[in-house]
């Protein structure tokens, strides 16, 4: 496992994450695991907490194919993002960058 | 009657009698010492665990810094919420005690909770300095905090413009004092 990203802070947790690492490049797609250490003033350290999220830019590509949807495409849809929720917005989304 | 003015002084004493017989002078010197002792007071652990967490922070250093012409005597009372004396140092002028959270009378560690360090002092002329205080907290209780949550578990930073484009992770910390996090995202 290696570090991409690391924030700190006081108090509550209240962070976002932009999927950029600290290179500020975006990270590339796979799961990423989130871990929140703490410590307070007196130097007593908390039980550290988990959480992963999915890094996942294959919605557009998904999209992209639904243009003009091929049975690959469908297929493609099915086995790359089968946990996702979805739904078309229309023509207004495009990929960043493009 | 008359105020000397701080300094030193050196008092002469001659004796003669009646026909003319004068003693040899003998003198003391003496210092009137009208200025009020100084003193500040620092601590360097507002918090700290005596029991818990051995190894970091386990005991907090009070710095006393004194300022007269005289050597300033003073003492160091710690007192709980029921302002009883648990903990008490004497010294005399510059110095830093170390309180390890016991209490002066069974040698035990005093419960969680905050504690008032007072520092009271006076010059060897006897003139008592404006006292001055410090609050502590022994804590000895980790911090607590609830399970991390990402609004987004799966998102598309790079791609899909304002449709999950990052996640917002949350998590409610407590504790009795201040408490420094790291978020770190690993692959």
């Amino acid at each position: 496992m290696s570090s991409c990203a690391t924030f700190s802070g006081m108090s509550n947790v209240n962070q976002v994450w932009n999927g950029k690492n600290a290179s500020n490049a975006f990270v590339a797609d796979g799961v990423y695991t989130a871990t929140l250490t703490y410590i307070d003033e007196a130097g007593n350290l908390g039980a550290p907490v988990n959480k992963a999220v999915t890094g996942e830019q294959h919605i557009t590509r998904a999209w992209e194919r639904l243009h003009s949807p091929t049975s690959e495409h469908s297929r493609f849809l099915q086995k790359s993002a089968p946990h996702l929720t979805w739904k078309l917005i229309g023509p207004m989304i495009s990929p960043k960058g493009s | 009657m008359h105020l000397w003015r701080t300094g030193q002084y050196t008092a002469t004493l001659t004796c003669s009698d009646a026909v003319g017989n004068t003693s040899l002078p003998t003198s003391k010197i003496v210092r009137v010492d009208n200025t009020l002792p100084t003193a500040t007071l620092a601590v360097s652990n507002a918090a700290f665990s005596p029991i818990a967490s051995p190894g970091a922070k386990d005991t907090t250093t009070f710095t006393v810094r004194v300022t007269d012409v005289t050597a300033v005597h003073w003492t160091f009372d710690i007192t709980n919420s029921s302002s009883t004396i648990v903990k008490t140092f004497v010294g005399t002028g510059n110095a830093a005690p170390v309180w390890n959270g016991k209490n002066s009378s069974s040698n035990a560690t005093a419960p969680d909770g905050l504690y008032t360090a007072t520092l009271t002092y006076a010059d060897s002329s006897g003139n008592t300095g404006a006292t001055t205080s410090k609050t502590v907290r022994i804590d000895n209780s980790a911090p607590t905090a609830t399970a991390l949550t990402a609004s987004n578990a799966i998102f598309s930073p790079a791609t899909s413009i304002g449709i999950k484009d990052t996640t917002l992770f949350n998590s409610t910390i407590a504790d009795a004092v201040t408490v420094s996090w790291t978020l770190d995202h690993q692959e």
